[in-house]
């Protein structure tokens, strides 16, 4: 192996290199090896470090939805009511929590990449358009998936219970 | 080859320096979240038992054992009655069946202009139009929408107007026509107070049942927008950009709604791809097509459209085609014993038509277009129409086949400003349009060029500003003119 490398340095610095540059090259490379172990582990240590942040936004279905996950593309298609119906067929209904709510305001901005004031006008479009009904909001909007079948809505992870809902995607806080 | 101590200390100094890097990331990295498998770590206390404490030590167990009871007690109550909150609010929404969205909603929209038109004192089209600096509430709709089940909605929009007061119906002309200056007046008096109003209209823009148990399939039946176009789908002043029609929509190149069945429906290829159909069976067009139609041909029309909708671009293309046949008589007693009365066909033709939509988003900028051309074929030929005026040309004869075409693009570009907490935005745009209503009348031949800005201060409300110039390039009759209009429309 030591051959080998190095004969693909002598390869790459035959080029009209002085001497005393090929050498520091050749004998640099045990420095080079670990100068490489340090990018790759400094590049890989913030994804060994996940934690879990309770401003986490956890999407969240009746239990008695059948599917397992959903795409963020479809979790916009639902809550601006482009998609309707989950995959099994039975209606979604999506849930909003309270207008002016930190949850909501978050929710906004990660999962339809909107601010409150462009939802407002989306809708208003789509009333006049098309006579379209935006998504309800409740107060309790977790206590509300819990109770009405094909529901989804979302929950900060400091708000979340075990077991009452399923959760079916995680928008991460920034 | 030699190693020399100068590249032995870099390896070292390396290799160290790797060390003083890595033990705090990976000690860092390893760190678990707070709550999280914290290590157990037992703690012994000891109790020292002094002699008469135990009495008292009884005593204060007792009492607080007297508090953990009526402390259980109130949790139960609040239990209890945080539950049957739960239940008032959810109580219609439990069950496949039912629905949670509101029964009825009312909602609309209104809008008021201030327009100015500007011809040239020689043109035709200054006795036309009203060429005074005016106010109008032009429009006002009323929404009624009701969600019956999940499956099931009606939809009713009705638009209320000042008209037909001020509509001109003729002109003094004593030696041609022989007509007197006539324009309506709806002033009524009421009886027993002797108070005047003037009275309204009423127009019934779409009135229908939508069934729709799936995404990919749903009907509509009753009175519906077709389904063409961009501007004829986004209808309303707070939702349109420019704050005028572009005149192909306002002649009526493809029929604005009709009465009939529609069947719609949407599938999802892939994420953020859909592909919309729609398939529309009406009376088609006609002088009395909203009530009854006056041949057995029914009118087919097709739509098709592909759009991609992402979060930082989007693009559409849609396409439309209709096919109708367009038919009116004149009624006539034909005898009087036994009574009968006859009717003969006056006007009859066929139309095909077929409009394609363009629209491309791309962060704030907004380009859209549409095309729209058809082909109109007589069988029974009809004394030559003055456009606009709908009177007979009294210098031609029988109307020709004819075609009618038309185009525009419209370019904008919306900004977001943030002033205090509420983002507010401004959207200037550039509109030309090129329309022709039949390719056998030159003077008919218009370019509109429009210049404005868009500004909505809130959701609710959106203040329009432009200036738009009129040309008529085939015309003898008439030359160019500007046009201004400031607008609020609002939408409540």
């Amino acid at each position: 192996m030591n051959d080998l490398y190095r004969r693909r340095v002598q390869l790459k610095t035959s080029m009209n290199m002085p001497p005393r540059i090929k050498d520091w090259i050749v004998g640099m490379k045990g420095a080079w090896f670990a100068l490489v172990v340090v990018l790759v582990v400094v590049l890989a240590v913030p994804s060994m470090a996940q934690t879990e942040s309770p401003n986490d936004i956890l999407i969240v279905v009746h239990k008695t939805v059948s599917v397992n996950g959903i795409s963020q593309a479809e979790l916009k298609n639902y809550f601006l009511k482009k998609k309707t119906t989950w995959k099994a067929g039975r209606r979604v209904i999506p849930i909003h929590a309270p207008r002016g709510s930190r949850v909501r305001k978050e929710f906004l901005r990660r999962a339809l990449s909107m601010a409150e004031e462009e939802e407002r006008i989306y809708w208003e479009k789509r009333k006049i358009q098309a006579g379209a009904t935006e998504p309800v909001t409740f107060q309790n909007n977790l206590k509300a998936v819990f109770k009405i079948k094909g529901s989804l809505s979302y929950v900060f992870r400091s708000d979340y219970h075990e077991g009452v809902v399923k959760v079916l995607l995680t928008l991460p806080a920034p | 080859m030699p190693t020399t101590r100068f590249t032995v200390s870099c390896s070292r100094a390396i290799l160290a320096a790797a060390l003083l890097i890595l033990t705090p990331l990976i000690s860092s990295a390893q760190q678990t979240a707070p709550g999280e498998g914290e290590a157990e770590v037992e703690v012994e206390v000891e109790v020292e038992k002094t002699e008469g404490e135990d009495g008292g030590l009884r005593e204060e167990v007792e009492r607080q054992d007297r508090e953990i009871e009526l402390l259980k007690e109130k949790v139960a109550n609040l239990e209890v009655k945080s539950e049957k909150d739960d239940e008032d609010d959810f109580d219609l929404v439990e069950g496949e069946q039912e629905t949670i969205e509101r029964s009825l909603d009312i909602y609309g929209f209104f809008d008021l202009t201030l327009f100015f038109f500007d011809p040239p004192e020689d043109s035709v089209v200054n006795g036309i139009l009203p060429t005074k600096l005016s106010f109008v509430v032009n429009r006002l709709h009323l929404y009624f929408k009701s969600q019956m089940t999940q499956t099931l909605s009606a939809l009713v929009e009705i638009r209320f107007t000042f008209l037909p007061l001020g509509n001109e119906s003729t002109y003094n002309e004593p030696s041609l026509f022989g007509t007197e200056y006539q324009r309506t007046d709806t002033t009524v008096s009421e009886h027993h107070t002797t108070d005047e109003f003037r009275l309204g209209g009423i127009v019934i823009e779409r009135v229908h049942l939508t069934w729709q148990p799936a995404d990919f399939f749903g009907v509509i039946a009753g009175r519906f927008l077709t389904p063409f176009g961009i501007w004829n789908v986004e209808h309303g002043t707070p939702v349109l950009i420019p704050a005028g029609h572009p005149y192909f929509m306002i002649r009526q190149a493809l029929p604005q709604a009709q009465t009939g069945l529609q069947i719609f429906g949407r599938f999802y290829p892939f994420d953020n791809i859909y592909v919309d159909y729609a398939v529309t069976l009406s009376n088609g067009r006609g002088p009395t097509e909203s009530v009854y139609d006056l041949d057995n041909n029914k009118a087919l029309g097709g739509r098709l459209r592909l759009s991609y909708d992402g979060d930082i671009a989007g693009v559409a293309l849609g396409g439309y085609l209709f096919w109708g046949e367009t038919t009116d008589i004149v009624k006539s007693v034909e005898s009087l014993d036994p009574f009968h009365i006859g009717s003969e066909t006056t006007v009859n033709f066929s139309e095909v038509t077929g409009s394609v939509d363009l629209l491309f988003r791309l962060f704030g900028l907004r380009v859209q277009g549409e095309f729209v051309r058809g082909i109109v074929t007589h069988s029974i030929h009809n004394i030559r129409q003055i456009p606009i005026l709908e009177e007979d040309d009294p210098f031609s004869a029988y109307q020709p086949d004819y075609i009618k075409w038309g185009i525009y693009g419209l370019i904008a570009y919306q900004f977001d400003v943030r002033v205090r907490k509420s983002l507010v935005f401004f959207t200037p745009y550039f509109m030309a349009e090129l329309y022709t209503p039949d390719d056998t009348y030159d003077d008919m031949y218009q370019n509109i060029y429009r210049m404005g800005l868009n500004f909505k201060p809130s959701p609710y409300v959106t203040l329009k500003v432009e200036a738009n110039r009129s040309e008529f390039p085939r015309s003898d009759l008439t030359g160019g003119f500007w046009a201004y209009l400031g607008q609020m429309a609002v939408s409540f």
